[in-house]
């Protein structure tokens, strides 16, 4: 059976123990009794950890458990006597077993026999108390005498009884050492002097032995009277002086001062032990490792009963090693220090982003295996795309070149990295690589020129993924910085454009294709005004107002004349805004054909107001003619045709309208 | 009004040795008892009064009691040792009122007795009790709390740690923004209580030495970077890329001796080409500290490189915390630098192989003791250093043992500039068997 389990069987037998006796000597009330009941139930709490019930047979002498006996103490064969008497076999404590229902139960045992019996025997009177966590069996019914206890009026006859009795001291000692340390070390020196001179070793006799029936909390307080020099340490040296080393060595190991080696070379220098120091210190040696103390712990005992013994006050470290004062001396830095390191950190995403180039490509050079080799190459080229993103145009460039110039190496060993290498590139300067690109010009924190280099060593994509960019931008002139990067380039790409161009793409390129004027842009442009979708359309049209170019106006008249009105009238605002010569001429013809005063009329209205403000001269001689028309009959809406005309007019001369 | 004052006191500390030592159907008991009452009700007779105490004397209301005997100094003691600022006596104190008192004040002085509740438990009603207020407790409570919510930080990282490796060792991406709200949270604990969290960084490794290796750099870093002034947004990136710069040995069974050598030597590129994959700015900076951390300052180290070639600052940052992590941590022969003989080592180590000014400023930011370095100060009492004083040699310390080298209940912080103590010993913290975080 674990060692460690009866070691705490034991302890609760005998704290149990030890609050019968002290119920025998103290009412219930009393602080003492419910003291040892307190500690008896702490020991039984922690054997609930392990058991899920605790149960004792009584033997003739004493208590067995799981059927072995247990080594009794003088307190608890006397309880397991009582037990007998009661005619109880086996009494069990279940968990949740509190210091009420165990003093309960207990006051129900130091009860005479014949009284308990008398009330219904024990099972009924534990029932009645309402002791639910302590079962009993009874198997015997004997009548015997029980002891009695008898007090005396004498008040230094008791103390001397008290000083004389070490079973009884045992049971007083184990309640006042949970209290309060100076009532205990007053209350010893009470009893030192009740026994006077004459007492005084049969006392030191008794409080050694009850020093052996104390619990761990109860030695370290009587070890702590003997380490102060209070007015019970003669008593305890005495005490101390009748233990054997091993009690010592075994108290100390055990308890408080044993907890660490600060404290047990406090005791082991400060308590008056004299010349048994070498056998307690041997004894303390064997025991520590089994209270879990290791090697290290052991040395630095022996260190600190050397330093505790030593009477020379000892010197600060500091002052001992200079080292420390070397360092304390060394480890200063300067403001100007931190600030250059300041500067330098500053710096740091740049730097991180210049070195990752570098880093990258040696790891790349450094694969032996393919896959390794793909995954390093795809890594740089998703570089790109974040150096275009902060700017660093130019060394993206280099991470390109890189790329680039493996894709003609032949010392590589496999045969389709060039195709790997050509993706690569064409990854890393996608349209989101390109609009860095745009961006990064605009800001200006690149040059168009550095954007060029670039665009040598990117995709073949690349060009027309810029152009993309280019037309999808709206905050600034984007297709002017994609013309100074593309050069020439850009007029053969762009009417290749007009089937692919998204709506929001194609204002920017219906313009440029008009400024190009040439064969295959005017085909595009006829292509632009041909889709489908009315939000192309009015894109065309608002793209074409800003070209100067004649060729913007062929395409302004047919939207002039689409289905959709809002297409149209978007046309008729693009004419009225359109710099090209000869709108005015578009838009009085467009006029001509429509019923302005009938079914037309909203078409017309537009039309009309759109004339307001043309930079075309022409549109005052239109509208002069419209509002100098006469009829002898008024059809439909030619008044208010006539009264719009003469507004337009007005605001035209007025320069409102612009 | 003294004399009465001082019967009752003396007629207390009879009451209290006779309830101890006699049964309470004793003629003793019950004399003292009522010696006790008689003398109380003679203090009342002019009405109730309040015993008062106030730096280690008792006072009545206001008035200092003058008498020498030995049970006001016992009293005042006892008041002080459970904490006890006055005690009001009111008229009409009866039997179980004084014997109730007595019992209460024969009870152990442990930090958690509550003495009116005690009172109130036996039925005391003309004697009342208010605390000294412990103004530290709060503050102390409140340290408890965050040490808790900073541990289980601490192990959430270690688990996001472990989720990385194990990710990356099946092959899969790794997500470095995962681990990124809790190195902010670590980055938040720092600024506010530095100790704390350097503590955590004490934390002795165990079965998982290499995730908290990780943790520690990256506590150590950030520290660093602190200190320096890099902003906020770059500390996270530091503290990112600290947390990671192992990353590489988790591509590699660590159970197999050779391939425990190639980890060694190859982790840093291992490392980097698998941070490279991360396309952000941490990323970046992660991959570069994984590569370069072991890149020594005089060229030697490893991967090999340009003999031009300049570690990233962050690397250097980096390789400094690690370097201290490894010295103050047991190896593989268990042992372990003393806090403060690792920054010794770091220092001599910084010129040739670590950048000198980050070392420096380093050891500046940790103290020559640094903070938890367990310490014994000329009185043998033991604790740990909390925080670095003006003077690096007299740091900030949280005694944890008395001179006799019983534990504190409550550890009281004590600044050596202030004190009359010096460190005299720099103590092994399991020679005493501590766990230093538990402190800080």
């Amino acid at each position: 059976m674990d060692a460690n389990l009866i070691g705490d069987v034991r302890a609760v037998v005998r704290e149990i123990s030890a609050t019968a006796k002290a119920l025998r000597l103290y009412p219930s009330t009393s602080p003492i009794p419910q003291q040892s009941a307190s500690t008896a139930v702490s020991a039984l709490a922690h054997i609930f950890d392990t058991l899920p019930v605790l149960s004792f047979a009584i033997t003739k002498g004493g208590f067995a458990f799981s059927g072995q006996g247990l080594e009794q103490a003088t307190a608890s064969a006397d309880l397991a006597g009582i037990l007998q008497q009661h005619g109880v076999a086996e009494v069990s404590f279940l968990p949740g077993c509190d210091a009420e229902q165990l003093v309960a139960f207990l006051g129900i045992c130091v009860r005479e026999p014949e009284d308990v019996r008398n009330e219904g025997g024990m099972g009924l009177m534990l029932a009645r108390a309402g002791v639910q966590c302590v079962s009993i069996s009874d198997v015997q019914l004997t009548v015997v005498d029980g002891p009695t206890v008898e007090e005396t009026d004498d008040v230094d006859e008791f103390l001397r009884e008290l000083a004389r009795d070490p079973e009884r001291l045992a049971t007083w000692l184990a309640s006042a050492t949970q209290g309060d340390p100076v009532t205990l070390q007053e209350s010893l020196a009470e009893l030192a002097r009740s026994a006077g001179s004459q007492g005084a070793s049969e006392l030191m006799e008794a409080l050694a032995q009850a020093f052996r029936a104390q619990n761990s909390g109860g030695r370290d307080a009587l070890l702590g009277l003997a380490l102060d020099p209070g007015p019970a340490h003669e008593l305890a040296q005495g005490m101390l002086s009748r233990l054997t080393s091993t009690d010592v060595a075994d108290s100390l190991c055990q308890g408080l001062y044993g907890k660490n080696m600060l404290s047990l070379s406090t005791a082991m220098t400060s308590l008056p032990i004299g010349e048994r120091f070498q056998a307690v210190m041997a004894q303390v040696r064997e025991l520590l490792p089994e209270f879990g103390h290791g090697a290290r712990e052991t040395e630095f005992l022996d260190h600190m009963i050397e330093v505790r013994r030593n009477p020379i006050p000892e010197a600060a470290l500091a002052s001992r090693e200079t080292s420390y004062l070397e360092i304390a001396e060394r480890a200063t830095v300067d403001d100007q220090e931190i600030a250059s390191a300041k500067a330098e950190l500053a710096d740091s995403d740049a730097f991180a982003r210049r070195r990752k180039v570098g880093t990258l490509v040696s790891l790349l050079d450094q694969q032996k295996d393919f896959r390794l080799y793909c995954q390093t190459l795809d890594s740089l080229a998703a570089l790109v795309p974040r150096l275009l993103e902060s700017g660093e145009v130019a060394l993206a460039h280099d991470a390109l070149s890189e790329i680039a110039g493996r894709e003609t190496r032949a010392d590589l060993p496999w045969p389709e990295v060039a195709d790997r290498l050509r993706q690569a590139r064409d990854r890393a300067t996608s349209g989101r690589a390109m609009n860095h690109i745009l961006q990064a010009v605009s800001s200006g924190v690149a040059t168009s020129s550095e954007a060029r280099d670039l665009m040598l060593v990117a995709g073949d994509a690349a060009p027309q993924a810029l152009l993309e960019a280019a037309l999808s931008e709206r905050g600034f002139d984007a297709l002017a910085i994609a013309e100074e990067i593309l050069g020439r380039r850009m007029n053969d790409l762009l009417p290749g454009m007009a089937a692919r161009a998204q709506w929001f793409q194609v204002a920017g390129l219906a313009g440029r294709l008009a400024d190009q004027a040439d064969q295959r842009s005017k085909q595009a442009l006829e292509m632009l005004v041909a889709r489908t979708d009315n939000q192309s359309r009015r894109e065309v049209a608002k793209g074409l107002a800003a070209s100067a170019s004649p060729s913007a106006l062929k395409p302004l008249g047919t939207l002039l004349r689409d289905t959709s009105a809002e297409v149209a009238a978007t046309a008729a605002r693009a004419l009225a805004a359109s710099p090209a010569p000869g709108a005015a001429t578009v838009v009085a013809n467009r006029l001509a054909e429509l019923d302005i005063d009938g079914k037309d009329f909203l078409l017309a209205r537009e039309i009309i107001w759109a004339l307001a403000p043309m930079r075309d001269p022409g549109a005052t001689d239109v509208l002069e003619k419209l509002a100098g028309r006469r009829s002898l009959i008024k059809r439909g809406q030619f008044s208010q045709v006539q009264t719009l005309a003469k507004r337009a007019l007005a605001a035209r001369r007025s320069g409102d309208a612009r | 009004m003294s004399r009465p004052i001082v019967k009752l006191i003396t007629a207390i500390a009879a009451a209290k040795k006779a309830i101890q030592l006699y049964p309470p159907a004793h003629p003793t008991f019950q004399r003292a008892v009522a010696n006790m009452m008689t003398a109380a009700n003679e203090a009342l007779s002019e009405g109730s009064f309040a015993l008062n105490l106030h730096e280690g004397r008792l006072y009545v209301d206001s008035d200092v009691i003058t008498g020498d005997a030995p049970s006001v100094a016992s009293l005042a003691e006892a008041m002080g040792t459970r904490r006890v600022e006055s005690v009001v006596f009111e008229r009409g104190l009866g039997e179980q009122d004084a014997l109730g008192l007595v019992e209460v004040m024969n009870m152990r002085p442990t930090p958690d007795l509550d003495v009116q509740a005690q009172l109130e438990g036996r039925g005391v009603t003309r004697v009342r009790v208010s605390a000294l207020t412990d103004e530290d407790a709060d503050e102390r409570a409140e340290r408890d709390r965050k040490r808790e919510a900073d541990r289980a930080t601490y192990h959430k990282l270690i688990g996001t740690m472990r989720n990385l490796s194990t990710k990356l060792a099946d092959g899969e991406q790794m997500d470095l923004a995962m681990a990124s709200p809790m190195v902010e949270d670590i980055l938040e604990r720092l600024l506010e209580d530095e100790a704390a969290v350097l503590g955590m960084a004490t934390i002795n490794a165990g079965s998982e030495a290499d995730l908290l290796h990780a943790i520690n750099v990256m506590i150590y870093s950030l520290n660093l970077g602190v200190a320096i002034g890099i902003p906020e947004e770059g500390l996270i990136a530091l503290g990112l890329a600290a947390l990671v710069h192992d990353i590489g040995k988790a591509a590699f069974d660590r159970n197999d001796p050779e391939q425990r050598r190639a980890a060694e030597a190859l982790h840093p590129t291992v490392g980097a080409e698998l941070l490279s994959r991360i396309s952000d700015d941490e990323g970046t900076t992660a991959m570069l500290v994984a590569y370069e951390h072991h890149m020594r300052l005089d060229g030697t180290g490893f991967p090999e490189r340009d003999d031009d070639y300049v570690a990233h600052p962050y690397s250097r940052l980096v390789a400094i915390a690690n370097r201290y992590d490894r010295l103050s941590k047991a190896d593989y022969q268990g042992v372990a630098q003393s806090p403060d003989r690792a920054v010794r080592c770091l220092l001599e180590e910084g010129g040739p192989a670590l950048d000198p000014f980050f070392t420096r400023l380093f050891i500046r930011t940790l103290g020559v003791f640094p903070i938890g370095c367990v310490v014994r100060l000329s009185d043998h009492s033991v604790g740990v250093v909390c925080a670095r004083g003006v003077d690096p040699l007299e740091p900030k310390v949280r005694i944890v043992f008395g001179p006799g080298g019983i534990e504190s209940d409550t550890p009281i912080d004590v600044d050596l500039a202030q004190d009359d103590r010096d460190v005299v010993e720099v103590v092994d913290p399991e020679s005493v068997g501590i766990v230093v975080a538990d402190f800080l």
